[in-house]
């Protein structure tokens, strides 16, 4: 078993400790994610109107807001959304700078500056402000605001990506392929993309915690998820209005982010350490 | 020898490779023509630097892009100078192969040794499952140990001369008529040595395949060439039938490489050496290139590049001197 490279990848990361402990708390949020349903005492946004502004009891863990809705409820089903900022977000991301960054490391030339000129434009302009500009553009929503983060990280994708596209095109096993008589875009997506995976799934982990607190941050100004959404930014910002009176309002949402960024963060600290000793 | 009406399959015309350098062009390959017929094994040999290999990567148009090419490359009636980047890469492989000297960096990382070949032979639209069962074969063909289970294992389980075979087995498996084979053997031992060249003697007497075995090693030459260039510094020296250069060496420098082999020297004692190394030139210099280091250089060495001179049938060398008998 541990004389393959996949036995010896898993007998490697038992020993990783950040690499456990990420994958477990992460492992934590898919599963609560995935059944919110069973794990829920009560639906989200089921208001309970004699138990508004409920201090959490053994009834409501995490207590109740003003329209007496079980905060523990709301921030189970949270992690749902946070799940797919996560999914449809990275997706975008590496989508979009995978393609750019390919096709910059490996053609040069003409495509590469004009590219890479989008690029770097995009990487200078303050990430938040252009999500905002982005958002006020295409309207308030989780789907829009996930875009917009996406259209500001790409960039730190593509320029890895690229360096990386550059120092693999100049492999010996490059000059193989092509010499007998690999065609240059079967080059790019068979010989160069499959070996920057463990390069693309190290810069993912990092990149996870940026997309999921931006986007959380976005739906905190009210420009992400709309009301009754039980987004964990969203739910921060409604709690700050009682922050006095009610403070389990929004520590609560609060501490699942740093629970959720935190886990992610280890993943991607272990993973880097697994995979690539090259790389930041 | 074989001098009956042979089939021309690559001929150099006049070839010059030039690469950039700070203030010129330093010529790599100078005005160097040669053919190769079908069915024979040429090898090209020389000193480190002396151009061989940028003769290999010409012909394939593997070059960096940056340098200066000249003359013509004749491979089956297409000069292959002046394809389009397309029409090469359907050359590629398919009509010529070709056989890196380092083979640990030469494959791919995260394939497989069959998955590899099976890639290079789905190229002429064999399905994936037949393409498997010939990739092993092929590792059989190339006698890899254990060729069913090595053909699951990834280039890092397998040892050098296992690498250099799935890399041979690749090229072979789309059956080019011509293999280009750029030092094949230099990063792997005496007896693997013996086995991929023997890879290659096959290749020419099963298939009619020819091949253009660049080296440095003279040892390598004597078991398997048929005819043999000398390469000096960017030019052809010396040319002709392997026995011929072998037993009656004409030029100085083929003379002095002869001697420095181990097994020539007749009396035990140190090896000889070529004293000095290849010189590089910028812009094309008057005179011969190898006066620096000649045993024979004559004034007009310094001032005239010598011409062919003739041996007999296929045998000619670039030298002012005469032929002076044996060395």
């Amino acid at each position: 078993m541990s004389d393959t490279p996949a036995g010896l990848f898993l007998s490697r990361s038992l020993k990783n400790v950040n690499f456990m402990i990420g994958f477990i708390i992460l492992l934590s949020i898919v599963l609560t994610a995935v059944f919110a349903p069973s794990i829920a005492p009560f639906n989200y946004d089921e208001p309970h109107k004699a138990d508004r502004f409920t201090a959490p009891n053994s009834t409501y863990w995490f207590g109740t807001d003003d329209f007496g809705r079980d905060q523990f409820s709301r921030v189970v089903y949270g992690a749902r959304i946070t799940l797919q900022v996560a999914i449809v977000g990275t997706l975008i991301q590496v989508l979009l700078g995978v393609t750019v960054g390919l096709l910059c490391g490996f053609y040069g030339g003409a495509i590469d500056r004009i590219l890479m000129y989008l690029t770097d434009v995009t990487w200078c302009v303050p990430g938040t402000v252009l999500a905002l500009a982005v958002v006020t553009v295409l309207g308030k929503s989780l789907m829009n605001s996930i875009i917009a983060i996406s259209l500001v990280n790409w960039a730190g994708y593509a320029r890895v990506v690229r360096a990386k596209t550059m120092s693999l095109k100049n492999m010996p096993f490059i000059e193989t392929a092509v010499a007998f008589g690999e065609r240059r875009p079967i080059i790019m997506l068979r010989y160069i993309l499959p070996n920057m995976v463990p390069a693309l799934i190290v810069l993912i982990s990092m990149n996870l915690p940026g997309t999921i607190l931006s986007t959380a941050t976005l739906s905190f100004l009210g420009l992400g998820s709309q009301p009754p959404s039980p987004d964990w930014g969203l739910a921060i910002s409604q709690g700050m209005t009682y922050v006095t009176r009610c403070v389990w309002l929004g520590v609560f949402p609060g501490l699942a982010l740093v629970y959720t960024v935190v886990g992610v963060n280890l993943l991607g600290e272990g993973l880097r350490d697994l995979l690539d000793p090259n790389i930041g | 020898m074989e001098s009956t009406a042979r089939e021309e399959l690559l001929r150099l015309d006049k070839l010059s490779v030039d690469y950039p350098v700070r203030g010129g062009w330093l010529s790599a390959v100078s005005e160097l023509s040669l053919t190769l017929f079908k069915g024979e094994i040429y090898a090209l040999v020389g000193e480190s630097g002396c151009g061989k290999s940028t003769v290999a990567y010409a012909v394939t148009r593997l070059l960096p892009g940056s340098e200066r090419v000249d003359g013509g490359i004749y491979f089956e009636g297409d000069d292959l100078t002046k394809l389009s980047a397309s029409k090469m890469e359907k050359v590629r492989g398919r009509r010529i192969g070709m056989i890196f000297q380092n083979p640990l960096d030469s494959l791919n990382p995260v394939y497989t040794a069959g998955r590899q070949i099976s890639e290079a032979i789905a190229l002429d639209g064999v399905s994936r499952l037949d393409a498997r069962d010939r990739a092993v074969r092929l590792l059989r063909d190339v006698r890899m140990p254990d060729a069913e289970k090595r053909s699951r294992s990834f280039p890092h389980e397998l040892s050098g001369g296992m690498r250099q075979r799935v890399m041979i087995a690749m090229m072979l498996s789309r059956e080019p008529d011509l293999l280009i084979a750029d030092e094949p053997t230099t990063a792997l031992d005496v007896s693997i040595e013996a086995q991929i060249l023997s890879i290659l003697l096959d290749q020419k007497e099963s298939r009619g395949a020819s091949v253009l075995l660049i080296t440095h090693n003279f040892g390598v030459v004597a078991e398997t060439a048929d005819r043999i260039g000398v390469m000096y510094a960017g030019e052809l020296v010396e040319e002709g039938g392997a026995e011929d250069v072998f037993d009656r060496p004409a030029h100085p420098y083929t003379r002095l490489l002869m001697r420095a082999l181990p097994r020539s020297s007749k009396k035990a004692g140190r090896l000889e050496t070529i004293e000095g190394a290849v010189p590089r030139f910028t812009d094309r210099p008057r005179g011969c290139r190898f006066r620096n280091r000649c045993p024979g250089a004559m004034d007009v060495c310094a001032v005239l590049a010598p011409e062919y001179k003739t041996v007999n049938d296929g045998h000619r060398y670039r030298c002012h001197l005469e032929r002076t008998g044996e060395a």
